[in-house]
């Protein structure tokens, strides 16, 4: 199994949290969004036992995004690069190669909402257009995508067409005005609320107007239907501890950073 | 049957005004130049049929209810990379888009870079209205410290690779 966590650490010095991660659940690929450590300072933390060495495998267009794995860097070199997004091609040895976008979008403080649609829009087209690329769509997106996965950039055909359940996305795309739109499946519907495994979602919020949800889904696991059959829901966790260390106060809230990390594994 | 048409309508009549992707081709291949193409720039074309208006403006029509429909404009879309070969490296800088008459055309920089050459509080989308304006912005942009920190971090890597092998 390959192990991949992401985190947004609010800018905070988790350095020790983080490697206590990755340590605990043998993280094979850490992805950091907001991460203020210094890369030297993370691998000094992630690298003192005796486990497999980890290496800050570095993307410099991409500044949004802080990647570290147990794979030297020609495993997972870097086909697409920009600030807020970052796509790997992951080749490990004898295991089925994947591509991996990793985003952290605009925030809803900076961007309206048709904004942060557009956005959506953009990073599909250039998960596409790798697709066609590398000629495959066993794709992983993964990141802070600074939405719900109701809202329209995330479910919209025209952006990353997320759907909730395996056998629609098993489908493989729709087709609207003769144009096909090919599905990710979106595992984190399955996590909203407190009668889901875990904490009810990733990012809390404490809203004044008439709508609001307190605990939203800003972080996200998306997965390609070709990538189905290496994927299992029991193994997608919002954490709510590191070890001994939890990561939610006595009221149940994100006290480390704003946002609780994710974990999923992959069958290669 | 009597032809109707001109008699000169297949002479193409001479263009002062250089097409935006041959700018961009003339600076890909001169980047290339002054980094023994250990680094280069590659022009790409775009998606043509999402395109940075036409994706603005649907979405935006799609929040309000509206019926959309792909948009029929020949809009042209070139995306500006800077690539390093040996590593199988590509950062997008920027993309470009115009239509039939070249200016004015729109450009969508990456937004670290956007950041750099704009007011804060700017439109996403600059528009550079002629050869001349396309030019300046063109010279911004190549000169911002992002572009600048991802060469030199993509020189010294292949450096480190090299040194390595």
């Amino acid at each position: 199994m390959t192990t991949f966590l992401f985190w947004n650490l609010y800018k905070k010095p988790l350095q020790g949290i983080v490697a206590n991660l990755a340590r605990r659940h043998e993280i094979d690929v850490l992805m950091l969004a907001e991460c203020s450590i210094a890369p030297d300072t993370l691998l000094n933390a992630l690298n003192r036992s005796d486990a497999p060495e980890y290496h800050h495998v570095s993307s410099p267009g991409c500044t949004r995004i802080e990647l570290f794995t147990r794979f030297p860097y020609e495993f997972i070199p870097t086909i697409h690069d920009e600030s807020r997004l970052t796509i790997r091609h992951l080749q490990l040895p004898d295991l089925t190669d994947i591509l991996l976008a990793v985003t952290h979008l605009s925030s809803k403080l900076h961007q309206r909402d048709s904004s942060q649609s557009y956005e959506c829009l953009t990073t599909t087209g250039y998960i596409r257009a790798m697709e066609q690329e590398i000629g495959h769509s066993r794709t992983i997106l993964v990141g802070d995508l600074n939405m719900n996965p109701f809202e329209d950039g995330m479910v919209a055909a025209m952006g990353l067409n997320g759907v909730m359940c395996r056998n629609i996305a098993a489908r493989g795309t729709r087709t609207i005005q003769s144009v096909e739109y090919p599905f990710f499946y979106n595992p984190m519907w399955s996590l909203f609320g407190d009668a889901s495994p875990g904490p009810p979602g990733t990012y809390y919020s404490a809203v004044s107007e008439q709508v609001g949800y307190f605990w939203n889904m800003f972080d996200q696991v998306l997965i390609r239907p070709e990538l189905l059959e290496h994927f299992n829901n029991e193994d997608l966790k919002i954490l709510a501890s590191a070890g001994d260390t939890p990561l939610l106060s006595r009221r149940g809230l994100p006290n480390k950073s704003d946002h609780l990390p994710i974990l999923f594994k992959l069958n290669l | 049957m009597r032809n109707l048409w001109p008699n000169d309508i297949a002479v193409v009549a001479a263009v002062d005004t250089k097409p935006p992707v041959a700018i961009l081709r003339e600076q890909a291949a001169l980047l290339g130049q002054s980094t023994q193409n250990l680094v280069e720039a590659q022009v790409a074309e775009g998606q043509q049929s999402v395109t940075l208006a036409d994706g603005m403006v649907q979405v935006a029509r799609r929040i309000r209810g509206e019926y959309t429909q792909p948009s029929r404009r020949t809009i042209f879309v070139y995306d500006f990379f800077i690539t390093a070969p040996s590593l199988y490296y590509k950062y997008r800088a920027f993309t470009i888009q115009h239509n039939i008459d070249l200016y004015p055309v729109q450009i969508d920089a990456d937004e670290d870079i956007h950041t750099e050459i704009t007011p804060e509080g700017a439109e996403r989308i600059i528009e550079a209205a002629s050869e001349t304006e396309f030019m300046e912005i063109l010279g911004r942009i190549f000169a911002t410290e992002k572009i600048r920190h991802v060469i030199g971090a993509l020189l010294t890597q292949i450096d480190v690779v090299a040194e390595t092998a």
